[in-house]
């Protein structure tokens, strides 16, 4: 665009040029100041979750991660609640040995694949 | 205000381009912001408002409401009134949770919309004589900038180098249920083709940049549409994505339709289309 030549008379939206360009300033400070919500990727935390079943002299077995739990989101504390939950509710029988105990390790790691982080969660049988 | 500035700003817009985007946002607007299937959550700060929106927001009369001021907007009657009403009815819907970020997108556009002077051409009842522009380009120019904050948000959110080195892509594969390839090996598996994630993160990131600031070389918009249809389609097949793409695809008529070519001509001709409407 060329620049506007003295004397020329550019049209406005609002019948002044000061209103006009208080309006755009208005919606472009909105536009600004909303900007980051706008971001679709934050953060990433990578999840995963194991079980294991720890026998009452000690050896550990690895145990299928349920169905549920292999794209477990990351959300870590919701991720406990459905542990519990899925404890409480829907563990398969074959998981309750006497005198065993079920471990749940949730591992993470923000915007790594280390997963360094863990958290433990530990679900005690009753003694045989 | 700089004179470039001001006819950056001020120049007059093309008519019948303004009456074509305001056609489209009649049409696209009702797809955007349909309710159906729309979970009520709202943000912590609009919660005080939740129980208006099963009462009123998120009622078929509101809804008759927003198509009727979108059937207005369409025929061309008090375009800046319904654009403006039409802004007013879709606020509330705008915080609703669950593809709020293109609807906070195509609102922002709505808004500066209902200050373009469209009129009714291309309307079946149009008659009178027709505007010789649509009133200064700055609406369209907010249009426009609201697009390029888009992809530049993004393209800056993603340029660290864990999303470079295509960590966050093979994360997101593991963890997220929107995410449609695997890509738990560092890799895209394309047939025989193995492509490493990094080169898909870093292709992203050079993508979503280009699309910020392309649209501003005039000779490169009809390649930098091309460009991004064809990253918002293979997008698709990525990763299941609300109407984010969609939406970003629409604005690209900001940049598509010849709003300038009334400026140009006011350049050349002086005064003659810029003063002859009102």
């Amino acid at each position: 665009l060329t620049p506007a030549r003295e004397g020329e008379r550019l049209p406005t939206a609002t019948g002044s040029r000061r209103r006009d360009l208080t309006l755009f300033a208005l919606v472009a400070l909105a536009l600004a100041a909303g900007a980051p919500r706008l971001a679709v990727y934050h953060r990433l935390r990578v999840v995963q979750v194991e079980v294991e079943r720890v026998h009452a002299d000690g050896a550990r077995e690895r145990l299928p991660t349920p169905e549920g739990f292999r794209r477990p989101g990351s959300d870590l504390d919701w991720i406990e609640r459905r542990i519990e939950d899925f404890m409480r509710r829907k563990a398969p029988a074959d998981w309750r040995a006497p005198g065993s105990a079920i471990e749940w390790r949730v591992r993470w790691s923000d915007d790594s694949l280390r997963l360094d982080q863990v958290r433990t969660l530990r679900f005690r049988e009753a003694p045989p | 205000v700089s004179p470039r500035a001001e006819r950056w700003l001020f120049a007059p817009a093309d008519p019948q381009s303004a009456a074509l985007l305001r056609i489209a946002f009649a049409a696209f607007v009702p797809w955007c912001f349909a309710m159906e299937g729309l979970r009520l959550t709202l943000p912590a700060a609009a919660r005080a408002l939740e129980p208006l929106y099963p009462a009123l927001f998120l009622t078929r009369g509101w809804w008759a409401a927003i198509l009727a001021a979108c059937a207005l907007l369409a025929l061309g009657v008090r375009p800046r009134a319904s654009a403006a009403a039409l802004f007013a009815l879709c606020l509330p819907l705008a915080f609703v949770l669950q593809g709020e970020k293109s609807r906070h997108v195509l609102l922002v556009a709505l808004a500066a919309f209902a200050f373009v002077k469209s009129d009714a051409r291309l309307a079946p009842f149009a008659r009178g004589p027709r505007r010789a522009h649509a009133g200064p380009l700055w609406p369209i120019r907010l249009i426009q900038l609201d697009l390029c904050v888009l992809y530049g948000v993004n393209a800056l959110a993603k340029a660290h180098p864990a999303y470079l080195r295509g960590d966050v892509l093979t994360g997101f594969s593991i963890t997220r249920r929107n995410i449609l390839v695997d890509l738990s090996d560092g890799f895209l598996h394309l047939g025989p083709l193995a492509l490493p994630v990094w080169l898909l993160a870093a292709g992203t990131v050079a993508t979503e940049a280009w699309l910020a600031v392309g649209w501003w070389l005039p000779r490169m918009r009809w390649p930098t549409a091309a460009l991004g249809i064809a990253f918002h389609t293979g997008l698709r097949w990525v990763v299941a994505i609300h109407m984010l793409g969609a939406t970003s695809v629409f604005l690209y008529l900001a940049f598509l339709l010849p709003f300038e070519r009334g400026a140009y001509q006011a350049s050349r001709g002086g005064r003659s289309s810029a003063t002859s409407a009102s």
